[in-house]
């Protein structure tokens, strides 16, 4: 499923940040792990590059370190690591994303569909 | 038709946009890891290696836009001056290593272990005199003694005979100890000597076997210099009784004997 990039970029920093509480990984395999647990939504809706903007950011902000080191394929790669700040980051992301879609879902839930006709204006009379 | 080399066309077009350079290399090198590491997947699935390239290369988006926004979280003004600071610090911790080198290769022997202060003109004043005497015995003190806090030894002693028969000891006395608290004792007040005949001498005393006169037999010194770990005194013993072989010097802080150092007045060379 293709979702709308805007409702997505909004929540980059903080599906980033959890993946990195996991344990520490590099670029692609962020990537990779982000595909497979959104059945292919991440990949198709916002492009590969974003990540690295993303992940420069949180390390000038101290949210995240990273460090060289070999990977299972045997090539060094950058890795990243979630620092205490970013910890603290991620919790305060979460609280705000969980209070904003359960606001998003009683608006949501509260209109009925014979509601929202109501609102779409005249035609139905 | 395939770009020939398209993972090199797009990190260059994402790099140009970085205006500070000595990033470049790095994100250059980041971004071609996560280009190899998308290939590989999309061949273990199956693509070929042309198509599988420009497909990671198309999926990593518009280089122009990642290069901009990597430009503003690598700017050249944060980025030189970070670079300033560090190459500064390191300047500075190598410039404070080197004169640290420098200060405690001159003065650390000296501080650990200086070498006895042979120069100091009272050692010379004795050795000086007797040489002119021609009276003079150098002796070899070899004995050490220890208290809780110090080590007493005797690295220079000599003998001198004057023309009236008189004998005088002086040795130079060094005071070890590890606690640099402990630097400058009150060693020099805390000796008394006693010869193997029983004369007792002290520092404004007289024997009272012997009943020689309290200014000419003493026991007695100043400290001479002292540094953190080791502190040295030139001592004497004046009014020697002419018949005594040994001299037992005893360290007797506040009355409490704590440890002696016996030495031998004879077997020495005359200097």
């Amino acid at each position: 499923m293709k979702a709308d990039k805007n409702l997505l970029s909004g929540s980059t920093t903080l599906l980033v940040l959890s993946l990195l509480a996991a344990g520490d990984k590099y670029g692609y395999e962020m990537i990779a792990e982000l595909d497979a647990r959104s059945d292919h939504t991440f990949t198709l809706t916002l492009k590969e590059g974003t990540l690295y903007p993303i992940l420069h950011g949180l390390e000038k902000d101290g949210a995240v370190n990273s460090y060289t080191r070999e990977a299972s394929t045997g090539r060094t790669r950058k890795y990243y690591h979630i620092t205490r700040k970013g910890l603290r980051r991620l919790e305060e992301q979460k609280r705000e994303w969980t209070a904003f879609s359960q606001k998003v879902n009683a608006i949501l839930s509260a209109l009925s569909p014979a509601e929202g006709e109501a609102l779409s204006g005249p035609a139905s009379s | 038709m395939h770009d020939s080399n398209p993972f090199e066309t797009f990190c260059a077009a994402v790099c140009a946009q970085v205006r500070f350079r000595p990033d470049r290399a790095a994100i250059q090198a980041e971004l071609l890891d996560h280009l190899q590491d998308h290939v590989g997947a999309l061949k273990e699935r199956g693509l070929p290696v042309l198509d599988a390239r420009a497909e990671a290369v198309a999926a990593m988006g518009d280089p122009v836009e990642l290069g901009k926004s990597l430009d503003q979280l690598h700017s050249p003004l944060a980025g030189w001056l970070l670079a300033v600071l560090k190459w500064t610090s390191q300047l500075a911790a190598a410039a404070a290593i080197y004169f640290l080198i420098l200060f405690l290769g001159r003065d650390l022997p000296d501080l650990l272990d200086p070498a006895y202060p042979i120069t100091s003109r009272g050692v010379l004043y004795y050795q000086r005199g007797m040489e002119e005497t021609e009276n003079t015995v150098l002796l070899q003190p070899t004995a050490t003694a220890r208290t809780e806090d110090y080590t007493l030894s005797i690295p220079y002693a000599v003998l001198n005979t004057w023309e009236d028969g008189q004998r005088t000891l002086s040795y130079l006395l060094k005071v070890t100890h590890w606690n640099p608290w402990y630097r400058d004792p009150e060693i020099d007040a805390w000796i008394s000597a006693q010869d193997d005949l029983g004369n007792v001498y002290v520092d404004g005393g007289s024997s009272a076997e012997s009943g020689r006169l309290a200014d000419t037999c003493r026991s007695w010194g100043n400290p001479l210099t002292d540094y953190p770990f080791i502190s040295y005194y030139d001592m004497q013993v004046t009014g020697l009784d002419p018949g005594a072989a040994q001299v037992i010097l005893t360290l007797q802080p506040f009355g409490v004997r704590e440890c002696t150092l016996t030495l031998s007045l004879e077997g020495g060379e005359p200097s």
